[in-house]
């Protein structure tokens, strides 16, 4: 080929590309989810969606005279719903999640019939102690009224429009990932793989914390400072994170003499670099499985990169063999859902900065607004027949 | 392996510095050896003897006098136990503990056999800590030493006390059941989810071949003329197999365009009865339950109540529901697994 016409090429690369996107994104729109895809065919939006090819154009988009909020992440339509609060307020409310489903819930009054609302199991979830859910749209635009979000987490919200004192609009609904995300089991658990997948592996930011925080600590490994955190449920579950003994500046633990520590510190500061691979095993629905490879430091970046907290806990420990079973709960309160992980290490290599492998079964996604209480235990007198 | 336990009274009178004007104390120490079945010689039990209770001496002395150095002449001992101890020393001084007031100080160990032959540690030493960051105050912990096979102080660590390192292994138990009730969150949204996708055949695979279900219904008929229901509402219930369970939810999910199921409030516990022996040897509870009310909510059928629902955690990666039942608000009868005869093989 000629260097005129790489040249040309070169000008016209680009136009090629883009009118290659727009006839791709023209003949139809993808959805993150069925149910989205659903909620645009229903507000007959799926064309003006496949239309848009730019965040610009979709900002102009409206259903009968209300303008939409659409958003897109790589060509794939990820939210759809009326438009009720500014970027400023969903900044505000610090709550993503919630104003997205506030605005899919509005638009779906506004566009789908009762039967086809049934569909998304949100009748029966979603009360209203006060106003009418069919005036959302009015009353979100009114600047005169105040907003407020409240939350139990990681049971239950409540939003309230008022009037002065006075609450014009109440809506309470549950803090159900399911159904403020709009998206069904394997969705869920496809968009977390996704995630696992293609997060970087780059070790977390270190902050090293102050030394008057750290607690000297003996173990029969060793000696070691403790940065001790909150605990879950039970006093050994916990967020704590180690550090070295007889550094200056506090340096994270990490080596074959503090397996348990350095296991720890893997997974709730995200913060070391390492060579692992985590074998995943990820539960899905139907008694399946999705096995897929990552690096450790993928996996643990998308479970914090998502909002959850970490919390560890050591199961076994075989001094023989020197394999080490462990669980990780990673907790999002606010969406009322946690991950939880159970790790076995067979094989130390991985904390002597080689190439290794850890083992990694997640049941993900499991829904915890619903547990009133976990330990509900009495004494029995049930006899056991032989 | 085999553990020869010798029990040897190697009785030991050790004086040591009390604090500042008080009497010196007297500490008896009493050694049983688990030697793992390799016999310790006498010369190398003399010498372990012989450095703990030197060293236990000048340090308790050291402790009393407020000193912030510590003499180890005399005291067979590596250099690298020295700096650790001496790193200890740095931030909590410590003294060896009577157990009780007035009574002679009395310790009573386990030299274990640690990390192969050839390695030995003495643990539950019970000491008071004097931590320098807060002066005057003390708390009572427990220290290790560890030896090697001529006696020689190889390391001394900080030891959780006896009843810590029982609750930490009360508390490994404890998480293994954690995990399972978490699983059981888990597997209970499995349920909702094979009800509400209408698939019969993972409902089916979530229950067990000898499975119990007990349903309910709303009564049609008006009630009894001589005994009135608090409730305008009655109840129907009846009781299944699983093959019978099946075929009513085969016709369910066909008469049914929509189905939406909660299960809310959920209380979580086990059958502390019967247990069953994982892959790692220990025992663990068999049967987790749940109780929990049911919203059930079906294009031509809905109702709530009360759903009680034991799984069988025999293989905890598929659990089986063993049994359903679920009860009318209203009614008294709540059921748990003190109603049935649950399998023990």
């Amino acid at each position: 080929m000629s260097p005129a016409c790489l040249t040309s090429l070169r000008m016209f690369m680009p136009a090629l590309l883009l009118c290659m996107s727009l006839s791709a994104e023209c003949a139809s729109a993808r959805y993150r989810s069925a149910s989205l895809e659903q909620l645009a065919k229903s507000a007959a939006l799926d064309r003006q969606i496949a239309a848009c090819h730019d965040s610009a154009t979709l900002r102009q988009l409206k259903f009968k005279g209300s303008p939409l909020n659409v958003r897109t992440e790589d060509g794939v339509v990820t939210h759809i719903g009326l438009r009720l609060f500014s970027d400023e307020q969903t900044a505000a409310i610090a709550n993503p999640a919630v104003c997205d489903f506030l605005e899919r819930l509005a638009l779906m009054e506004s566009a789908m019939k009762p039967d086809e609302l049934s569909r998304f199991k949100l009748v029966n979830s979603i009360e209203i102690p006060q106003g009418n859910i069919k005036s959302l749209p009015k009353i979100a635009a009114d600047t005169t009224l105040t907003f407020r979000l409240t939350s139990q987490a990681p049971r239950n919200y409540s939003v309230q429009w008022s009037k002065g004192t006075d609450p014009v609009l109440k809506i309470t609904f549950p803090a159900s990932f399911r159904m403020l995300s709009g998206l069904q089991p394997n969705e869920t658990l496809e968009l977390l793989r996704g995630k696992m997948l293609s997060t970087k592996a780059a070790p977390r930011p270190y902050s090293a914390p102050a030394p008057d925080r750290l607690e000297p600590c003996d173990s029969t490994a060793g000696r070691y400072l403790i940065l001790k955190g909150s605990q879950r449920v039970l006093p050994v579950i916990t967020d704590n994170s180690y550090y070295a003994w007889g550094d200056s500046v506090p340096r994270l633990l990490y080596g074959p003499s503090y397996p348990v520590e350095s296991l720890a510190n893997l997974f709730v500061t995200g913060q070391i670099a390492n060579r692992a691979t985590a074998k995943v095993r990820m539960l899905q629905y139907g008694l399946t499985a999705a096995e897929f490879d990552t690096p450790l430091n993928s996996l643990v970046n998308a479970l914090l990169d998502e909002g959850c907290h970490p919390y560890f806990a050591i199961k076994t420990l075989d001094r023989d063999t020197g394999t080490i079973t462990a669980m990780v709960e990673m907790v999002n309160d606010a969406l009322g859902y946690e991950h939880l992980l159970s790790i076995k290490l067979t094989d130390d290599s991985i904390l002597r900065d080689s190439p290794g492998d850890i083992e990694i079964t997640i049941a993900g996604y499991i829904p915890i607004q619903n547990i009133a209480e976990l330990y509900y235990d009495k004494p029995t007198t049930n006899t056991p027949i032989i | 392996m085999n553990k020869i336990r010798t029990l040897l009274f190697a009785i030991l009178s050790v004086v040591v510095a009390a604090p500042a004007a008080t009497a010196a104390e007297s500490h008896v120490l009493k050694f049983t050896i688990d030697d793992g079945g390799s016999r310790l010689s006498a010369t190398a039990t003399q010498a372990i003897e012989r450095n703990l209770v030197n060293l236990l001496t000048m340090m308790s002395d050291a402790q009393a006098k407020g000193s912030k150095t510590l003499n180890f002449s005399g005291i067979a001992i590596t250099p690298e136990a020295i700096e650790g101890i001496n790193l200890l020393w740095k931030h909590q001084p410590m003294r060896v503990r009577p157990q009780k007031q007035g009574e002679f100080p009395y310790i009573h160990e386990n030299l274990l056999i640690m990390q192969g032959i050839g390695s030995y540690q003495i643990r539950n030493i019970p000491v008071s800590l004097h931590p320098n960051e807060t002066p005057g105050k003390s708390k009572n912990s427990e220290i290790s030493v560890n030896f090697s096979s001529t006696g020689t102080i190889t390391d001394l660590n900080i030891s959780m006390e006896r009843q810590q390192y029982k609750s930490l292994m009360d508390s490994v138990e404890s998480v293994q059941d954690y995990d399972n009730r978490l699983m059981l969150a888990h597997w209970m949204d499995q349920l909702k989810t094979a009800y509400e996708t209408k698939n019969l055949d993972y409902l089916m695979s979530l229950i067990d071949k000898n499975a119990t279900i007990i349903t309910g219904v709303r009564s049609s008929k008006p009630s009894s003329k001589e005994i009135e229901f608090r409730s305008k509402e009655t109840f129907d219930y009846y009781v299944y197999n699983k093959t019978q369970y099946g075929t009513k939810m085969r016709r369910v999910f066909q008469n049914n365009k929509e189905i939406d199921v909660n299960f809310l409030d959920q209380e979580y516990a086990y059958n502390a009865m019967v247990s069953v022996v994982g892959p790692d040897g220990e025992e663990r509870p068999r049967y987790y339950m749940v109780w929990c009310t049911q919203e059930w909510m079906a294009t031509n059928y809905s109702d709530v109540g009360r759903l009680f629902v034991l799984w069988d955690f025999k293989n905890p990666e598929e659990p089986l529901i063993m049994i359903r039942a679920w009860t009318h608000p209203d009614d008294p009868k709540q059921f748990s697994d003190e109603d049935f005869i649950l399998p023990v093989d």
